[in-house]
């Protein structure tokens, strides 16, 4: 499992690694929408949620790949972060 | 006593209330935009009657609601919504005017079962049993939709409710199922009954958290420029899209060469634009009230893969089926493996969309209607986005932080994706557009090299788009708007995108103020067609023929839909007379016989022979004067109670006044729609075999316009014209079979007067052979009155000229109102007292012209018989 203060960095490689290669990582800001501008579509999120749930071991719920959780990755690290502490609590 | 608490709070509410009075000229901006969105959906008859009452209110509602503290704004839009919604559903075609008791008892019984269904998702308990709680109450709603118990009052209901209800509860079932929060009274209320979607029966399905979650989430001033935004764009695409239609648009069985194919695949998926433009609009409203909500179409024409035109077309829709059924179904399945667990899911959305768009036609419509080509369509539609995911799953699609910045090798990639998959999806779209398969497979095998050619075309057109607003950087978006903002926040200077929108809509208000002058002004300009393009109303754009896919089936009036129509449009809908209309093989206009059919309390029955009329044997009866009507709707007794029509008065009053000279028959040959051509047709096949002594031709002055409507229709139906039809004027007026529509009716319109002249010998000519004395009756409508004094007298020479005997009732309706005399309906025909006041006029002239001597012709009938008989009497 990724050290759980260093989500947000873990989270950010993996979308500049998959989804926006030859990008500036410089653009991708914790708090750049992802949803709205499309950089993570119904494939992306499919594939966001299995990184997830792999790396750091939590499950995650159909609900859950809305822009209110997955939009920036601030929220998804929030997520994550919610659900290791509820896992651990 | 002021503590340093209330010092600051007075300082704090000072700053709030100098920044509110800051966005004053922002706000007047906006409300100017939205006034003249106002003007020009009424002057283009934009949408019904009914929204445009609500875009008024929403005009300056928007800005009491800015007004209002932040708190009570959620509730100002919920009052707002049901004033509305109280304003539309209160319209009657009874009365023409918004009965407020009659919105309210409509809307009350919409907010109760509205408020019962709101209750059922909140129950306390398990998700599937609220689920099957308000399938229970769907199917009761469902019985009342089909009209097992219908009243004329809440026969509007039902598809209201449908509307409001039959996806958005859906959406709202899973979001309180799988929220932790639960939403405030207000936040539902106002989810459900929301403006204007009473108004419209097609509209976005709108996500509830998004609804929730966006409210206000951004500079309001922002908010409310980007609803006037959409909104002016979707006036754009909705005029766009009746050009397309009036000029482009080809019913499949039209088509009869490869160009027509084009024209029919090119045009068809451009019609999606009237679905486009509505939600801008509708979205745009909300947007006014502070409801950020995302864009509902994006560029779909420019999609450069299958997945990418799901997510840009009907953005709501894919976020609903993504968001209650393809994610769900992927989680669940999601031990199976991915691909596994991705095709399955992505499979079972195209089903569900296929399902739902079928629901969603009985709900609107009140009937199922199922085609393999609508089934061809979803399953081939689903496949090619299935294969296109898993491509993407394996290749990885690239995407970008910043639109625009696309390499060379990129740009041409794009374009050329772009361009194919738009054929793609042109095609697909012929066959969801296309009745049956075989029609389809007969209209592609008429593709030829001018199908390429134009295609070709079309798909440059496509990649040179794609390069301009795709490919090329792009200067607009966020950066404008925060500038906007910036400069509505200093309130100096007017925004370029207020700015952008005012001119775009300024123009356009000046187009539909020309159009509309073209179209009253009897000059060349009279048939120009992009005036009559423009100015099309809900009546022409519902008329049946050219171009209708699902979604032009889907919001045209008709029985299912008629109740809300009219209550949104204060106007009668007129498919109970013209139910039994048919157009048979000749292109000809014919009632069905033997009808029988109650509508509004109108009886509407025809004989054994298709007239509206009692029943008549096929040979005269002895010693009677038998005369033929042949005329179109107003002669029919279109709206009508049969006793009411002139005919049967007139016929009724000869018969009691002037026995004793005879009997008198007239039969009604009138049939709605009929033109002159028509009417010839009628004439050798159907009046000839009932020996007429007498036919009475009822000309109008829309004769001119008809005739060469007839004739056009015959050529793009590859129907022979009559082998004496004056041909060398098609050539002279440069008219081919192949010629759209509006402009070979407008270059036929030089050339009207022979087209006529050549229908009215022709009549002549037909009464001639069957004995019969022809006579041209000039009836006016009262719609038309003041009439055209010079069309008529030139009407007039030219019957005269073909051998008519004319009779000029110009002068009839003298000293009466014109709206007195008129049905309220959306043909505004004659009522009972005009057909009353033709009846006496027409009963005058017949029996004083010495030209026609009715009574002579009787006599000399009756004399005849009796000779006759005496002769059988006495054979030797």
């Amino acid at each position: 499992m990724s050290n759980p203060s260093d989500i947000e960095g873990s989270i950010k490689s993996f979308i500049l690694s998959e989804f926006l290669s030859g990008e500036d990582p410089g653009q991708l800001t914790n708090t750049t929408p992802l949803i709205s501008n499309g950089i993570l579509d119904s494939i992306a999120t499919l594939r966001l949620v299995a990184f997830l749930e792999q790396t750091f071991g939590i499950e995650m719920a159909a609900h859950e790949t809305d822009a209110e959780h997955l939009d920036t990755i601030e929220c998804i690290a929030r997520l994550v972060r919610s659900k290791n502490g509820s896992a651990k609590g | 006593m002021s503590s340093p608490e209330n010092l600051a709070r007075s300082g704090a509410e000072k700053a709030a209330l100098k920044a509110r009075f800051a966005e004053w000229p922002g706000l007047a901006v906006i409300f100017a935009q939205v006034v003249l969105i106002s003007f020009v959906l009424r002057n283009a008859s934009i949408e019904t009657l009914g929204f445009h009452r609500i875009v008024y209110l929403a005009a300056f509602g928007f800005v009491v609601n800015h007004l209002l503290p932040a708190k009570f704004r959620l509730n100002f839009f919920l009052l707002f919504s049901i004033v509305s919604m109280v304003v539309a559903l209160g319209g009657s075609a009874d009365s023409g005017t918004p009965e407020p008791a009659l919105g309210i008892a409509r809307f009350g019984v919409t907010f109760c079962i509205g408020v019962l269904l709101i209750g059922i998702c909140h129950l306390p308990i398990r998700f599937w049993k609220r689920g099957v709680l308000l399938l229970c109450i769907g199917l009761v709603a469902a019985e009342f939709r089909s009209e097992q118990w219908d009243g004329r009052v809440l026969a509007v209901v039902w598809p209201v409710l449908a509307a409001l209800f039959m996806f958005r509860i859906i959406v709202y079932l899973y979001d309180v199922s799988t929220s932790a929060r639960c939403p405030t009274k207000a936040q539902s209320l106002a989810y459900f009954f929301l403006t204007p979607n009473f108004c419209a029966l097609l509209f976005p399905v709108i996500d509830f958290r998004t609804f929730c979650q966006t409210y206000y989430n951004e500079d309001a001033l922002v908010i409310y420029q980007r609803g006037a935004r959409w909104m002016t764009r979707g006036v754009i695409q909705l005029l766009v899209y009746r050009l397309v239609h009036q000029l482009f648009a080809l019913d499949a069985s039209a088509i009869s060469d490869g160009t027509d194919l084009i024209q029919f695949v090119v045009a068809n998926v451009f019609l999606y634009l009237k679905v486009s433009g509505s939600f801008h609009l509708f979205i745009g409203m909300l947007l006014l009230f502070g409801f950020n909500l995302p864009e509902t179409n994006h560029r779909f024409f420019l999609a450069s893969s299958f997945t990418d035109y799901w997510r840009r077309v009907n953005i709501y829709w894919r976020a609903f089926i993504m968001k209650v059924f393809y994610y769900p179904t992927f989680f669940r399945l999601k031990n199976l493996g991915q691909v596994p667990a991705l095709v399955i899911a992505t499979l079972w959305c195209f089903v569900v969309t296929w399902a739902l768009h079928i629901y969603q036609t009985w709900w609107i419509k009140g009937t199922v209607s199922w085609t393999w080509t609508d089934a061809l369509f979803w399953a081939t539609l689903g496949l090619l986005v299935l294969v296109n995911s898993l491509w993407e799953l394996k290749r990885n699609r690239k995407r970008k932080l910043a639109r625009g910045s696309y390499s060379p090798k990129e740009a041409v990639g794009v374009t050329l994706r772009t361009a194919l998959t738009f054929s793609l999806i042109t095609v697909l779209w012929s066959l969801w557009s296309t009745p049956n398969l075989k029609l389809w497979f007969h209209i592609w095998s008429l593709a030829d090299l001018n199908t390429l050619a134009w295609g070709c075309a079309t798909v440059a057109c496509v990649m040179a788009a794609t390069v301009l607003f795709e490919i090329m950087p792009v200067r607009e978006g966020g950066r404008t708007e925060k500038s906007m903002s910036g400069l509505f926040a200093r309130t100096a200077g007017l925004p370029r995108d207020a700015l952008k929108c005012a001119v775009a809509l300024s123009i356009i208000l000046m187009a539909t103020y020309l159009s509309a002058r073209f179209r009253r002004d009897p000059s060349e300009f009279h048939n120009f067609p992009i005036a009559n393009g423009l100015l099309q109303t809900l009546a022409d754009e519902e008329a049946p023929g050219q171009g209708r896919g699902y979604y032009e089936n889907l919001t045209s009036v008709d029985e299912g839909s008629g109740k809300f129509w009219e209550a949104m449009t204060t106007l009668k809908t007129s498919f109970a007379f013209n139910s039994i209309n048919v157009v048979n093989d000749a292109n000809v206009h014919e009632l069905v016989p033997n009808a029988h059919l109650v509508k509004d309390g109108i009886l509407l029955e025809t004989n054994r022979w298709g007239m509206r009329d009692r029943d008549r044997d096929l040979a005269k009866p002895p010693a009677t004067l038998r005369i033929a009507v042949l005329g179109s709707s107003h002669v029919m007794g279109y709206g009508l109670q049969a006793k009411d029509m002139f005919v049967p008065i007139l016929e009724s009053r000869l018969n009691s006044e002037h026995h004793s000279k005879g009997a008198f028959e007239i039969l009604n040959f009138a049939v709605s729609g009929q033109g002159p051509v028509g009417q010839i047709w009628t004439l050798e096949h159907r009046v000839s075999a009932f020996h007429p002594d007498i036919v009475f031709f009822v000309a109008f002055t829309n004769d001119f316009e008809w005739a060469t409507r007839d004739v056009v229709w015959d050529l793009h139906r590859n129907i022979a014209l009559p082998s004496d039809f004056p041909s060398p004027l098609l050539a002279r007026a440069g008219v081919t079979h192949r010629t759209l529509e509006p402009f070979a009716v407008q270059r036929l319109r030089s050339h009207d007067s022979e087209v006529l002249s050549y229908c009215y010998r022709q009549i002549v000519r037909e009464c001639r052979s069957i004995n019969a004395l022809p006579v041209c009756i000039f009836l006016p409508v009262p719609h038309d009155l003041p009439l055209d004094r010079a069309r008529v007298a030139s009407l007039l020479q030219i019957g005269a000229d073909a051998g008519f005997i004319t009779i000029d009732l110009s002068d009839i309706y003298a000293g009466h109102d014109p709206n007195e005399l008129m049905l309220r309906d959306i043909g505004r025909h004659s009522n009972a007292r005009a057909h009353a006041i033709i009846a006496n006029a027409l009963y005058d002239r017949l029996t004083a012209d010495p030209r026609i001597d009715l009574f002579d012709i009787a006599e000399r009938i009756s004399a005849n018989f009796a000779s006759e008989s005496l002769v059988k009497k006495s054979p030797d």
